[in-house]
């Protein structure tokens, strides 16, 4: 699939969002997108816009790259 | 809840239903009238998929697009391809008159049926190719 060649981020969502005590739910809801959504990025099979990395970046307080990082 | 946040499903089928009432009940007014109500209606679908669309979050997006984009052109080639089997399996084109034989008559002229049931085979097998791709986009994005 073609647009997998494209994700090439790991991401420390779930641990923030462990830390918070949030349900995959709740931070769905609190970024206006699916659970299932929160899902895929979580787990790495798809890359947020740059907008939405800002949302989360903004919802943790943290800068993007703290959150997301190259793969390689 | 405010009307611009129900969930996107919502608009799909709010978009849909004056479209579905007027195949059922369109029969009964006057011609012109139906095709005023229909025009009427295709403008409200229009609004309310982009509402839908709106209210899509990225990942569902992206899951549209790249359903559309492998699925849709899947069935619409595997749809072609049927039309040139059709011409060296000639047992296959007398299915398809056959089927279209079930639309002749009081509606459909000959034609319109044949041309009816070619829409409907190819947007069926688009309709069948997006709905796998998009199966397997959520799959691989569990």
């Amino acid at each position: 699939m073609a647009d997998e060649a494209l994700i090439t981020m790991k991401n420390r969502i779930k641990v923030l969002r462990a830390e918070r005590n949030w349900t995959q739910a709740d931070l769905a809801q609190k970024l206006d997108v699916s659970r299932n959504s929160v899902n895929a990025i979580e787990t790495g099979k798809y890359d947020p816009s740059l907008p939405l990395a800002f949302r989360i970046a903004e919802l943790f307080g943290l800068r993007i790259e703290d959150i997301f990082q190259n793969k390689e | 809840m405010p009307l611009t946040r129900l969930p996107a499903w919502a608009y799909l089928i709010a978009g849909m239903i004056p479209i579905i009432v007027l195949l059922f009940v369109g029969e009964m007014m006057p011609r012109q009238v139906t095709l005023i109500l229909l025009a009427l209606a295709a403008v409200w679908a229009a609004t309310l998929v982009a509402y839908h669309w709106k209210r899509l979050d990225e990942a569902a997006r992206a899951a549209h697009r790249w359903a559309w984009y492998w699925g849709g052109s899947t069935g619409l080639a595997l749809a072609i391809a049927a039309v040139g089997l059709s011409m060296n399996w000639p047992e296959l084109a007398t299915a398809f008159a056959g089927l279209a034989q079930h639309f002749e008559g009081g509606k459909f002229s000959s034609t319109q049926a044949h041309l009816f049931l070619g829409v409907l085979f190819t947007g069926g097998m688009q309709a069948l190719g997006f709905l796998g791709a998009w199966i397997i986009w959520w799959l691989t994005k569990r």
